[in-house]
């Protein structure tokens, strides 16, 4: 009588305990297939639902795998308010926006080699594809037309950043697993929540309830208030007998800016020598330039970027543009939220200028435009701005 | 490796279940070596360092057992030498791996000295199998009929459930257990109840203690930001984090063992119900304090050589029992002020029992302290000493309180509510807000939700609890006649721990916010 108890006691658990885990991976799988069938973040394949462009460091890494282009348009959050229709439009391209907020040289130009590279694979997959048997690389372009192949790119060179430390990142936690080829480090992208509720959920919302997936031009971009206080809100008051000279730009320094360049922006150019790289020198405010003046450091930047342009300007595919000198946009606090961060018509005016080949820095030109700006900024009577600055 | 990891959930805990009931089928002794591959394994994972360091250290004690029961079974004083002996080497291994640093920056601070620092490993599970292996040499110490095989002892230590943060297993909970015939097989109502409890852990683990540590990790790493509302949300959230950090390892150690047939002794039994600081202490961490009590405590004398000696004995306990915990001041501090509480709890104890003259009032009275009062002051202490415990240091956690007076109650910290909001459970609740109340009082929500946990805490039965209760209602299906019931019952109850496990795994990971506050 004991043992049947027993038994049957045995037996519901038993049923209790497979019911579980066959449900549990059942649950599991089906997370996993749906994740994978809609791809919120393109690791795998096309967009098939309408999408929301969001979590840039989750999204970019995908949209550059996936989505057909010519033109890269990356940068941090200087880049966020940049339209790629109206530089399509100026250009005849098709480009992308890949935003990464806070992203110095080193995410940003790992993230654009990956990117590039990624199409020299999607060329030599195809190529094997076809009849004639495995084709060069070389061979592909020449005979399609760069078609789907990266011909420009548009990248943010914030001189700030240049001037950091070569492994300089903000952040410690990327999401490398969507980032290589290893599938198994993919459940983390899989069994994800995040990507299911955030990702895939919100896309097929989305696509039923017919709303339009986000644009590239609406991707990361921001309105904020901006103004002459919003401008100056990080600034301590300015003192007059402040040396703005005070550092200089030392060896170790400019053995830095080398390292930076050379390890981080060199190899992607080289590697890529037929595509055009535009690097383009944000206008940084007033305000900034106050920062620097308080700092001691306006000799220090300015050679800095001078040492820079002169490596940068060495390259056939590189044109690098600067908007530092456009003092009648860099005066205006008005088009700032804060000391670099300008609003989207001046976005847009970038884009109208480089389009027109206008702002260029070259190899003849480089140390006019340093120069003019050293003219500048050594003699500003930065004190002007106390009245927008708080204690 | 830990237990809220895909490789632990996929490859791990499928594999050493599976191979260990498969290979004892076979042999006993080969699925004990098995078990003793697959713990080894666990260990070394992330560091293979940390083999290095565990091995010589289980050989030697083993050896030391082994003099102490085998070669000096009958010799008292040697035996006794030999148990000091494994002792202090026990202590000076831990004290060399964790406190060397603490050490000598002390040192360099008060002698105005540079020495460098040793920056060793610390490796994993050190403090705990520290003292399971003092409690082994003691007990053999104490019961000269003890003996166990290498293989056993070996498993004993490294026993890879409970090897990262206890329970705190003694031999003669353990040893037995390997032994015993019965154990050796697969058994679905023990498997069953492991799976029960194991799932339970780890919603507790990924679900409610890392959505509060992203409100509490962020509200330190911000703290000048922190509002009057926002600091009672750390003091309150890290509370509640610790209980469910902890304790949800404990519940996963436990379902584990289940899984293996094993009974590991309970570490938790709704520590935030204690009406004193003394019942806190039998409800939170059990097998430590059961270690404190046993290993250091009596040793001491216990309560057996007066008052004042007594209270000594506690303070020395609770002061060792902080730096157990961790090689910094607030620790001490955090044990200190534990000791101090649990002193005055038993001064009040020892003035009132003394009492002779009580009437119906004075007990009246008493009784409303006891029933009311004290569990407030009790839960509110522990509060404020878990502060001292989670801060990088003592003037860190003065800071965090102070700001509850001076903080200024403006609403809650737009940085923590930001975070906490980010999590996607969070983000359902804040849904459901129809009358905007989290708009109306930013953050409110985070107050909301570490209330209903607090009450959870105070109110509800624990997973011990609730496993026996579920695992009572199964036994009880089985007198029941009415199948249709019976399986709904079991539907349910199945289907509920399959989301609840489905849910915790997909929360393991998530998507970091990159908040860049420029931009």
């Amino acid at each position: 009588m004991r043992t049947d108890r027993e038994a049957n006691t045995k037996s519901i658990y038993d049923k209790w305990f497979i019911r579980t885990v066959v449900s549990a991976i059942v649950l599991v799988l089906l997370v996993m297939g749906l994740n994978i069938l809609i791809d919120p973040y393109f690791h795998y394949h096309k967009p098939v639902t309408k999408y929301r462009l969001n979590e840039e460091r989750y999204i970019n890494d995908g949209i550059a795998r996936n989505f057909d282009y010519d033109t890269i348009i990356i940068g941090n959050s200087l880049f966020q308010n940049f339209k790629t229709s109206q530089y399509d439009e100026l250009n005849g391209t098709k480009s992308i926006k890949l935003p990464y907020s806070g992203a110095g040289v080193f995410e940003l130009w790992n993230a654009l080699g990956r990117a590039i590279g990624r199409n020299e694979l999607k060329v030599d997959l195809i190529s094997y594809d076809s009849k004639d048997g495995a084709k060069n690389v070389a061979d592909y372009k020449s005979e399609t037309g760069y078609k789907d192949i990266v011909k420009n790119v548009i990248i943010c060179t914030d001189i700030e950043d240049v001037l950091r430390d070569y492994h300089w990142h903000r952040y410690n936690d990327y999401p490398t697993y969507l980032y290589d080829e290893d599938v198994l480090n993919d459940v983390k992208y899989l069994l994800n929540k995040d990507t299911l509720y955030r990702g895939t959920v919100n896309n097929i919302f989305r696509t039923v309830l017919g709303k339009e997936s986000t644009s590239f031009d609406d991707y990361s971009s921001w309105v904020r208030v901006s103004g002459p206080e919003a401008a100056c809100a990080d600034i301590s008051v300015i003192d007059p007998a402040t040396d703005r000279c005070r550092r200089k730009l030392s060896d170790g320094d400019i053995e830095k800016i080398y390292y930076n360049i050379h390890t981080n922006m060199v190899p992607v150019i080289e590697a890529n020598s037929d595509v055009k790289f535009k690097l383009l020198i944000p206008p940084a405010s007033l305000a900034k330039w106050a920062e620097h003046y308080n700092k001691g450091e306006v000799d220090y930047y300015l050679d800095g970027m001078e040492y820079a342009l002169s490596i940068l300007t060495d390259y056939d595919n590189v044109t690098v543009y600067g908007f530092d000198n456009e003092f009648s946009i860099t005066n205006d606090l008005n088009r700032y939220c804060d000391a670099i961060h300008y609003d989207a018509d001046v976005s847009e005016w970038i884009f109208e200028e480089i389009s027109a080949g206008r702002h260029e820095i070259n190899k003849d030109n480089y140390k006019d435009y340093v120069d003019g700006l050293r003219e500048y900024y050594l003699n500003y009577d930065f004190t002007v701005l106390n009245e927008y600055i708080s204690d | 490796m830990v237990f809220n990891s895909y490789v632990f959930i996929f490859l791990m805990l499928p594999i050493s279940v599976a191979g260990y009931y498969l290979i004892n089928r076979i042999s006993n002794m080969g699925g004990k070596w098995f078990l003793l591959a697959c713990s080894l394994f666990f260990v070394g994972y992330v560091n293979v360092m940390y083999l290095a360091i565990l091995m010589p250290s289980i050989l030697i004690n083993y050896l030391f057992g082994f003099l102490i029961n085998g070669v000096f079974k009958d010799n008292n004083i040697r035996r006794k030498g030999v148990t000091v002996l494994g002792v202090v080497l026990n202590l000076v291994t831990l004290g060399v791996f964790k406190y060397s640093d603490f050490f000598i920056a002390n040192v360099n601070q008060i002698l105005k000295k540079d020495f460098t620092l040793c920056r060793l490993i610390l490796p994993l599970g050190i403090s705990f199998y520290t003292f399971q292996q003092i409690s082994f040499l003691v007990d053999y110490y104490r019961d000269n009929t003890l003996s166990c095989t290498l293989l056993e002892y070996c498993l004993y230590i490294s026993f890879y459930p409970q090897f990262v943060q206890g329970p705190i297993v003694l031999q003669s909970e353990f040893i037995p257990q390997l032994r015993e015939e019965i154990r050796r097989h697969w058994d679905s109502r023990y498997a069953s109840k492991g799976l029960y409890r194991f799932t339970l852990g780890l919603a507790k683990k990924v679900l409610i203690a890392d959505t509060i540590a992203k409100a509490v990790d962020g509200g330190y790493d911000r703290l000048s930001e922190v509002t009057a509302l926002g600091a009672v949300a750390l003091i309150l959230g890290y509370t509640l984090q610790i209980y469910f950090d902890f304790s949800a390892y404990s519940d996963m150690a436990i379902g584990l063992g289940y899984l293996f047939h094993i009974d590991l002794p309970e570490n938790f039994n709704s520590p935030y119900k204690a009406r004193t600081i003394d019942e806190f202490w039998d409800r939170w961490h059990i097998t430590l304090t059961r270690f404190f009590t046993r290993y250091l405590y009596f040793p001491l004398g216990g309560s057996r050589k007066g008052r004042v000696r007594t209270y000594i004995n506690i303070l020395i306990v609770f002061i060792l029992s902080g730096l157990w915990h961790g090689a910094e001041w607030s620790f001490v501090l955090w044990g200190a002020m534990h000791g101090v509480a649990m002193l005055i709890s038993r001064l009040i104890r020892d003035i009132s029992g003394s009492g002779k003259n009580s009437d119906d009032d004075s007990i009246k009275n008493r009784i409303a302290f006891v029933s009311i009062i004290q569990p407030c002051i009790t839960f509110i202490f522990v509060n404020v000493a878990w502060v001292f415990f989670r801060a990088d240091n003592t003037s860190q956690a003065i800071d965090v309180i102070s700001k509850v007076f001076k903080g200024g109650w403006n609403g809650m910290t737009e940085y923590i509510h930001e975070l906490f909001g980010k999590v996607v459970e969070i983000a359902w609740l804040l849904r459901l807000d129809v009358l905007n109340l989290n708009d109306k009082v930013p953050g409110i929500i985070l107050i909301f939700v570490l209330i209903a946990l607090m009450f959870i805490c105070m109110l509800t039965h624990n997973s011990k609890e609730l496993t026996d209760r579920w695992a009572d209602r199964i036994n009880m299906m089985t007198d029941t006649n009415e199948v249709g019931g019976r399986s709904l019952t079991l539907l349910v109850s199945s289907a509920t721990m399959a989301v609840l496990l489905t849910w915790s795994i997909v929360s393991l990971g998530g998507v970091t916010s990159y908040i860049y506050w420029n931009f």
